[in-house]
């Protein structure tokens, strides 16, 4: 994902327009429709399943929509909606680990499973691997992974989204890295 | 792919690089995305709703009998009956516990006083004196005091020797 200026310019008809009260409505439907699909994708990298990423993409939207007043403007569209699609996600995922507490539950039997068993999930050996992979490491490298190589994001947007530097992403894109290549060559 | 991410990672795992093809196996189901961000703006309606009325829709004035139908309904609701059952087990608890007291204070009523008499002389050993004749129970004319004079002395004696020496223990 690129900032271009254009994005930049459309972005502020956005703010404008979610600004005002009489062209809220048209501006937020315009928002959702420019970036359901980036956030979804986002999204569904960090929770996995489609069931999951609908639920979170959606409290994403209404918690833009209920502070989009708060926007200052310090920081471009694109970045607050990440930054907010990113933390559903991480309490998604921390409410989960919360209902899960039974001790003999297996995450890593019960990810393969389920990736077998979803029918939103189509990918081959290499994919069903890097998901079991990416599993094992720590959310912020899982995170810091898939925003750079899927989302294909620049360090600096990046270190936008999350507010850490640029020095220390790059060192967690280079640890999530090696750890994926052992998990290959191990498993 | 861009060319300096795919670069990257060659440069960090030239085995990953050969094995990723920057696809994750993720689909989702068809036209949803299409749908998407209708059922987004449908979530949103009840929290645009409110803004209106706030804002720039005026709300007719109800009727009498709309007020008391949503009166009614109110009660109705899952919470609201709660409450109100509630209130009314409360209040049948209350009355049916107040006639039980009442219940067992009767018996005392139908006691004769000559019964109350009869009952304070057998047992006056456990009573104080002085209650009894604040509550009416004794009168001063009750006290026979030429009694006193039939006292033998030397029982008089005893029973001063008593105090002095409950006294003397004290101190």
């Amino acid at each position: 994902m690129q900032a271009t200026s254009q994005q930049d310019g459309t972005d502020n008809h956005l703010v404008a327009l979610l600004k005002n009260e009489h062209t809220r409505q048209k501006g937020f439907r315009q928002l959702v429709q420019q970036y359901q699909e980036r956030l979804y994708w986002h999204i569904r990298r960090m929770v996995t399943h489609h069931e999951d990423a609908n639920d979170v993409i959606q409290n994403t939207f209404i918690k833009v929509f209920r502070s989009i007043h708060n926007f200052k403007g310090d920081s471009k569209l694109y970045t607050w909606l990440y930054r907010i699609a990113t933390n559903e996600a991480i309490t998604h995922l921390n409410k989960q680990k919360k209902r899960s507490t039974d001790p003999l539950d297996n995450e890593d039997l019960n990810l393969n499973n389920r990736l077998k068993a979803d029918q939103y999930f189509d990918g081959d050996a290499v994919q069903l691997k890097l998901q079991n992979a990416l599993a094992q490491l720590p959310e912020r490298q899982k995170l810091v992974f898939n925003m750079r190589y899927f989302d294909e994001m620049t360090y600096k947007e990046i270190a936008d989204v999350l507010e850490v530097s640029i020095g220390g992403l790059k060192a967690s894109y280079h640890h999530a890295v090696k750890k994926i290549e052992d998990f290959f060559k191990t498993n | 792919m861009k060319k300096d991410i795919h670069n990257e990672l060659n440069e960090l795992s030239p085995f990953l690089a050969d094995k990723l093809k920057a696809k994750d196996g993720f689909v989702v189901p068809d036209n949803y995305f299409e749908t998407l961000s209708e059922n987004i703006l449908k979530e949103t309606v009840p929290i645009q709703e409110p803004l209106k009325a706030h804002s720039t829709v005026s709300v007719p004035k109800e009727s009498l009998m709309d007020r008391l139908a949503n009166a009614i309904q109110a009660l109705l609701q899952p919470r609201m009956a709660m409450g109100f059952a509630s209130v009314l087990l409360l209040l049948f608890a209350g009355i049916y516990f107040f006639q039980q007291d009442t219940k067992t204070a009767d018996p005392f009523i139908t006691f004769s006083a000559s019964d109350v008499e009869k009952y304070i002389e057998e047992n006056i050993d456990r009573y104080d004196i002085n209650s009894l004749v604040e509550a009416d129970i004794l009168q001063s004319d009750d006290f026979d005091f030429n009694d006193v004079d039939q006292m033998k002395q030397d029982e008089i004696d005893t029973y001063l020797d008593d105090i002095l020496l409950e006294e003397d223990e004290l101190f």
